[in-house]
């Protein structure tokens, strides 16, 4: 089970020291590889998953009663994710070998994509949530060196260290929940947690509190309100790594966190609500500013913060097998969107503004078709593996009793489908609006991309039967494999006639979505103009995302330089430069004084060990 | 009671040895000496019961350890060995007091110590090895790679030499 | 059966003499000389109390010791002819460049 981890380290390692000397074409072969031997392996376990193992590796951490293993679980959640990361990862590497042909730090960029991989696995596979939080800071400061890859571009280093320090403000929250649970539980295994949890052992209100403070750490990592603005710059690094990193595994850590401590979070209300609210409402406010964008992958990257606000909002409503349903689906559908877009970007020679773009359709044919499934996919379209997820979180939500909640999930349907198919419609369609010399250089993109794009088209378009609507089928194999990981179980009973009138509803919305965006992007295209001016202030919010930025660096950037500044005056110089100038000269002093003692006679030292040894001899042989 | 005799006369040799290192001039013949008293002490080691120890102990300091000795000692050429001397004698004496003191404790608290005849068999030794002490195991062997490296460079004429 | 207290005698009079060589003696390798001597005094001890305990521990711990203490004459004697080649010091006495 091991190897499962050991192959993407291996080759990380074995990059980082050779990588000079390699050539990109031995590269591009070991590194792919070694993913597709850790996916291979845990295909060979697959079987074993459903019952649910822990592989002890060592005994890391033993104080007293706390006793904290090296363990991989491997159980019905590890083992889907896993499949799921070490899939989606080896497609992404076979196809960044195409994307990143031209780089000059090529072995560089595999070797950071493998180590995220490796620290990736760690955070699905721990069975404890301190070596959790080793994979979690592991990915995430993978996450950090890959937007900054192109450190020479300064937006680039930039949006890498944003990432990092909002990152840095969720793992606080993570971390003092972590420790608190430590404090109470006496534990880090995250049976003992769920169980201590469910058993009523940690009061309710502790429970919720802790509940709320891992949540904070979720929102950094994937990238809810409020922590969500390092998302968007990250789309500086390159494609590929947008696509694995901030689209279908790291930035879905949080809701894997959630399902995984769900005993810990449905018996805590307070906190599961806050997350569901977040949750929806995280979805909601990034479909709105995705509507407005121009970049095409800001457009994804709102896209992705939307689609896993529905994740969490699942979570937090307790349908825990849905929210990771729609996680896997999600990965290869988004997965497939990125690595269009990027394939897009490739051909127009690094340009992603879809103003520029357009009749791209005849170009390239391969990315359109599977991008358009992947549109298909997102907007719920019937038939298509996000119709089924979305569909049930939706299902879910309204028969759980959350019913504003459900319509805020469902008028976020609608504006899904509106904005990805704006982007599908202004870069495929339309005009062909760059320039000359742009339109002569337009290609398909090389095999090694389109070919991952196929595959993943195939799982987008599929994916989802595994988990058919209730009023189909009411047993699904889905949520009976994941239900043994759930530990408070609760049946949402499901009304066939009502869920069959809201798969209708939620479909008949994806499509009038989509009809709207072709109506705007192809039939008319100068009415997204004319309502822009006729609303010029929404528009504006929405094309400034609500100002936060602005907001953010007011707030807490200016307030923190100006309060710095201010304590820098007022007790920096005196008291601590005093304080640190005064303890130089004392130790200066003594110094002087000790130096005496140091002979430079090896005799001297020899005399001193000596005499170190007898008296540490003596105490313990008098029983002192 | 031959047991004993054995072990006598081998911590004999061995004290014999020791001594005879401290007090003599010519290097070559103290580490022939040491190697004596190695291999005496090998004798005991497979006395009390740990026969595997003692052939590791044969083969690791008798053998390697002490040829590098020999070799750095022929390096040297003719040094001859200085003698005793010891100025800060009153502090070593100091010392020696209060370790002989220990002695005294030992008496007290070990004294009636017996030692169970029993032989440590190597495929015992090597289960426990290989079973709870496999990553330090590992480790040791990483240190010994650092250590050969280590001495490569170290040994390593450089330029301008 | 061999007495207890002798197997610890033995061990602390061999001890002794080790560190006596150590301090005594001037020149690099003698030193190193003084120091095995003084291990194997230990690993002696150590395998007692392993024997006594029945405890293997000790014992394990001794292939560990014999195996720093090999490492350790090897970079001990490869440092002693660097600073002979180097700066023609041969006796520790001559090293005093650490002094305060």
């Amino acid at each position: 089970m091991i190897f499962v981890l050991i192959f993407p380290l291996a080759s990380a390692l074995f990059l980082v020291l050779f990588g000079k000397y390699l050539s990109k074409k031995f590269v591009s072969i070991i590194s792919p590889l070694s993913v597709f031997l850790s996916f291979l392996t845990s295909l060979l376990y697959f079987s074993k998953a459903s019952e649910g193992i822990v592989y002890k590796i060592y005994n890391w951490i033993s104080i007293g009663n706390l006793n904290i293993d090296i363990a991989l679980k491997w159980d019905a959640l590890s083992s889907v994710m896993v499949l799921m990361v070490t899939g989606v990862s080896f497609l992404i590497h076979v196809y960044a070998t195409g994307y990143m042909h031209e780089d000059n730090s090529f072995s560089r960029f595999f070797a950071y994509m493998n180590l995220f991989t490796f620290f990736m696995l760690v955070l699905v596979l721990s069975s404890s949530i301190i070596m959790m939080f080793v994979g979690w800071e592991g990915v995430g400061l993978c996450s950090y060196l890959l937007i900054g890859f192109w450190f020479e571009k300064e937006s680039a280093s930039k949006a890498g260290m944003k990432a990092f320090i909002v990152n840095r403000i969720g793992d606080l929250g993570f971390l003092i929940g972590i420790f608190w649970i430590l404090y109470i539980v006496k534990s880090a295994d995250f049976d003992a947690i769920n169980k201590a949890a469910v058993s009523g052992n940690i009061p309710l209100t502790i429970a919720s509190l802790i509940g709320i403070l891992l949540f904070i750490g979720a929102t950094g990592k994937s990238a809810q309100i409020p922590l969500y603005v390092w998302l968007p710059d990250a789309m500086e690094g390159p494609t590929p790594v947008s696509a694995l990193i901030h689209a279908a595994t790291m930035v879905t850590a949080g809701v894997y966190m959630i399902v995984r401590l769900n005993g810990l979070f449905s018996v805590a209300h307070i906190a599961s609500t806050v997350v569901a609210i977040t949750g929806v409402f995280t979805a909601f406010y990034a479909a709105t500013i995705a509507i407005t964008q121009n970049d095409i992958k800001k457009v994804l990257a709102y896209s992705t913060i939307s689609q896993i606000g529905y994740m969490i909002f699942a979570a937090g409503i307790g349908a825990y097998a849905a929210a990771i349903f729609h996680l896997i689906t999600h990965a290869f559908f988004k997965a497939l969107l990125f690595l269009g877009a990027g394939s897009v970007i490739h051909a127009m020679g690094g340009i992603q503004d879809m103003r520029k773009m357009g009749g791209l359709k005849k170009h390239m044919p391969v990315t359109f078709w599977t991008f358009l499934v992947a549109g298909l996919a997102i907007s719920g379209v019937p038939g298509f593996a996000g119709f089924f997820s979305k569909d049930e979180i939706l299902a879910s939500s309204y028969f759980t009793g959350h019913k504003v909640l459900w319509l805020v999930g469902i008028i976020t349907a609608l504006l899904t489908a509106f904005y990805i198919f704006r982007l599908i419609f202004m870069t495929f369609y339309g005009k062909e609006r760059m320039d000359d010399e742009t339109k002569h250089y337009l290609h398909e993109s090389p095999k090694s991309m389109t070919i991952p794009l196929i595959i993943l088209a195939f799982f987008a378009a599929v994916g989802g039967y595994v988990s058919l609507p209730k009023f189909i089928s009411e047993h699904s194999i889905w949520e009976e494999y994941l239900h043994k990981i759930v530990y408070l179980k609760s049946e949402i009973h499901f009304l066939h006639s009502v869920e069959i009138n809201l798969t209708l509803l939620s479909s008949a919305l994806a499509l009038l979505g989509i009809l709207i965006a072709w109506y705007f992007y192809v039939k008319k295209t100068e009415l997204p103009f004319v309502i822009a001016k006729k609303v010029p202030f929404i528009y504006k919010l929405l094309l400034n995302k609500y100002y936060v930025d602005e907001i953010y660096e007011f707030v807490f950037v200016n307030s923190f330089v100006y309060g710095s500044e201010g304590i820098y005056e007022w007790f920096d110089k005196p008291v601590i430069d005093g304080a640190v100038n005064g303890s130089g000269k004392l130790a200066n002093f003594t110094g002087k004084l000790l130096a005496k003692l140091q002979t430079g006679n090896i005799k001297d030292y020899i005399y001193s060990i000596l005499a170190g040894v007898v008296i540490l001899l003596t105490f313990i042989l008098m029983g002192v | 009671m031959l047991e004993t005799i054995v072990f006598l006369v081998l911590a004999l040799i061995i004290t014999g040895g020791g001594i005879y290192i401290l007090f003599s001039k010519e290097p070559v013949y103290s580490v022939f000496s040491l190697v004596v008293s190695l291999l005496a002490m090998a004798g005991i080691f497979a006395l009390i019961g740990a026969p595997f120890l003692a052939a590791l102990q044969i083969i690791i300091y008798a053998g390697a350890g002490v040829v590098m000795i020999v070799m750095a000692v022929m390096f040297y050429k003719n040094e001859k060995n200085s003698l005793l001397e010891l100025k800060k004698w009153w502090f070593g004496a100091i010392l020696l007091f209060v370790f002989l003191l220990n002695l005294l404790a030992i008496e007290l608290r070990f004294g009636k110590m017996g030692l169970s005849a029993g032989q440590t068999s190597t495929k015992e030794l090597s289960l426990e090895f290989f079973k709870n002490y496999i990553y330090p195991f590992e480790l040791i062997s990483v240190l010994i790679l650092v250590g050969v490296v280590g001495v490569l460079i170290l040994a390593k004429k450089r330029e301008g030499e | 059966m061999i007495c207890g207290y002798s197997v610890i005698l033995l061990s602390f009079v061999l001890f002794l003499i080790g560190m006596a060589i150590f301090i005594s003696k001037k020149s690099f390798i003698m030193m190193l000389v003084g120091a095995e001597f003084s291990l194997n005094a230990i690993n002696l001890l150590f395998i007692f109390f392993s024997k006594v305990k029945n405890n293997l521990d000790g014992q394990i711990f001794v292939i560990f010791t014999l195996t720093v203490a090999a490492i350790e004459v090897a970079v001990g004697i490869a440092i002693a002819v660097l600073l002979y080649r180097k700066h023609k010091v041969k006796s520790r006495d001559d090293l005093k460049e650490l002094k305060g």
